[in-house]
């Protein structure tokens, strides 16, 4: 059988079991394991279980579980509600001010916390409601904040970075970087649709109650600045060439901690205690998905899949864009059925060949990558975005959440556009602080 | 048979105990690695070693107890749009290939630990620490999701609406 039909039967194999409902983890081993020793040989079992345990004994992995603790400890503390208020009162003799402060809230919190729906629910909770109080569109309130929330795996620090890092042994630091001014452009062109459609839809902006003088502004501050200067301090040790990723994110994780300890006074027990295994079970999820996609892509390369496959595209002698359209349309229809870590794994190690060898650079395509995993949170039928705020605002049905998110939708492809058209936006940054890449 | 279900959702649950008590321990060393390194200026020996093999352990060991909430991550869209009748033939089906993967891993992950044991494997640090001692989390930690999922299955045989995997919104995005 020639790697072409057994990558097909492969591939077949995984939807089917995936389909049924097995964990991803487990349903990557199996496949992998299975057709190794179908089309290797019985005796390959013998590797399996040291590759197993090798795969997840590195020492860039362990930034994972630390960067998870760090946004477990954001996540348990009410920083949200601070980060919020703050936001809405220095903003609120903005225009729109309120919907813009939720967007902004959105970003930095999924940045901080790592975790999307996490974001939705605790900044939702609060900026939903009193979006809607003072007359925004249901449909509006809850679509701006579920695109909000999917922010945080662009802007750094970011786990979805840290694993396509790990995938395609690229630089993290430099993933990093690049997603900082996408992440704010697509913060940008959110606030740019979300100002526009509330202002044709007749929404007087002056009606916005509330004054606050400048000690109600400054009196937020101090419970919200220590959060913020933890992620700068993050990536300036790790620019600096202080530290790497995982001794960042183990000190990040500590300051987290103690700051939600200190300021925040979680002290007991049964809160610690949920923090920590919280951020043990996330860890575990995504790690399980790391040690069995590395069996996966080690049969993939063992059964000549991957090279086979990247050749083939390479003889196409497709179109560089047709060829990224369909990888983009590709990567989205995964994103629908899949969380971003197990289609970053499962994909990357094959497509990033066949990117490079059309001449992408592969840290702009990490970029593009995250920004339609980001689509797959907020459309159907996985969605996980959509459910939350489902589940937090119970009187707004989901086809109206599924309305006010849509245009977000397309702001995420435009950006893909955009960022298509000018890749400087991408690689400027990466390149002025670490220097051009050594090739 | 109530207390042997009983009894491996509490050793799971011991297991991942162990599993967070590693990740928090984990912390501590790497920021004490970071002040030994960066502001003692001294060189680091153990710290590698004990955070990389720690948390490969607290996977394994954190695993069953990730099972046992159903945090594993999985695509329920047939589930979730099936009738229950499906429902449950879908359920048996997840069941039995969760099950064989706890059980390929808990006999190959004793196979590694015996010949690590046997054959004296350390790490190819300065530290040396014996492989067989991190190898031990594997196997421990699936031979407990097979009981995992063994009771799961006892749940399921003699109790209608325990349903596998079910949808759980929470997993990270």
């Amino acid at each position: 059988m020639s790697p072409l039909t057994i990558g097909a039967l492969l591939c077949a194999t995984t939807i089917i079991i995936l389909a049924t409902g097995v964990p991803v983890a487990f349903t990557l081993a199996l496949v992998g394991v299975g057709f190794l020793m179908i089309f290797d040989g019985a005796s390959s079992i013998d590797i399996v279980a040291e590759t197993f345990f090798a795969s997840i004994s590195h020492f860039t992995l362990v930034s994972i579980p630390m960067f998870i603790l760090m946004g477990s400890a954001v996540a348990c503390s009410p920083a949200a509600k601070d980060l919020y208020e703050a936001l809405d009162r220095w903003l609120y003799r903005v225009p729109g001010g309120l919907i813009i402060a939720n967007l902004g809230a959105c970003s930095v919190f999924s940045a901080l916390s790592g975790s999307s729906p996490a974001t939705c629910a605790a900044i939702g909770k609060m900026g939903i409601p009193e979006m809607r109080a003072r007359g925004y569109p249901a449909s509006l309130a809850t679509g701006a904040i579920a695109a909000g929330g999917t922010l945080g795996i662009l802007i750094p620090p970011s786990i979805t970075m840290i694993v396509y890092g790990i995938a395609t042994e690229t630089s993290i630091g430099r993933l990093f970087l690049a997603g900082v001014i996408p992440g704010m452009m697509l913060t940008a062109l959110f606030m740019t649709w979300a100002l526009y459609t509330a202002k044709s839809n007749g929404y007087d902006f002056s009606s916005e109650a509330g004054r606050y003088s400048l000690m109600d502004k400054l009196n937020v501050l101090p419970r919200v600045i220590p959060f913020v200067l933890v992620i700068v301090g993050v990536l300036y040790v790790l620019y600096g060439g202080i530290a790497t990723p995982s001794e960042a994110a183990g000190v990040g994780a500590m300051f987290c901690v103690l700051l939600s300890v200190v300021i925040y006074k979680i002290r007991d027990a049964k809160r610690l205690w949920g923090m920590l295994s919280a951020s043990m079970k996330e860890s575990v999820m995504i790690l399980m998905i790391i040690a069995a996609s590395e069996l996966f892509s080690f049969t993939l390369s063992s059964l000549y899949i991957t090279q086979s496959v990247a050749e083939g595209i390479a003889g196409l002698d497709v179109n560089r864009w047709v060829l990224l359209g369909l990888i983009n349309l590709f990567l989205l229809v995964a994103g629908f059925f899949l969380p971003p870590v197990a289609v970053i794994l499962m994909t990357a190690p094959i497509l990033l060949p066949i990117i490079q060898s059309a001449g992408f650079d592969p840290y702009w395509f990490a970029v593009v990558f995250t920004i339609n995993m980001e689509i797959g949170l907020i459309t159907p039928p996985v969605g996980l975005n959509l459910y939350v705020i489902n589940g937090i605002c119970k009187d707004v049905s989901l086809p109206t959440i599924l309305k006010g998110s849509y245009p977000f939708v397309l702001c995420m492809m435009l950006a893909i556009v955009i960022l298509a058209v000018f890749p400087e936006i991408v690689l400027w940054l990466p390149d002025y602080v670490m220097g051009p890449e050594i090739k | 048979m109530d207390f042997f279900i009983y009894s491996i959702r509490m050793l799971s649950r011991a297991s991942g105990l162990v599993s967070a008590c590693l990740v928090a321990g984990s912390v501590l060393v790497v920021c004490q690695m970071v002040v030994v390194r960066y502001f003692l200026g001294e060189s680091t020996i153990w710290q590698t070693d004990f955070v990389t093999y720690g948390l490969a352990c607290s996977v394994f060991l954190g695993a069953p107890y990730v099972a046992q909430i159903k945090g594993h991550v999985n695509v329920d869209l047939l589930t979730m749009y099936a009738s229950p009748r499906y429902q449950r033939v879908l359920a048996y089906i997840t069941l039995t290939f969760a099950l064989l993967f706890a059980l390929l891993f808990s006999y190959t992950g004793w196979e590694l630990w015996y010949e690590a044991w046997d054959g004296g494997w350390t790490t190819e640090s300065i530290w040396e620490l014996p492989l067989w001692i991190p190898y031990l989390a594997l196997p421990v930690g699936m031979t407990l999701l097979s009981l995992e999922y063994v009771a799961d299955a006892i749940c399921m045989i003699t109790n209608n609406d325990e349903v596998p995997f079910g949808t759980e919104p929470g997993g990270h995005s």
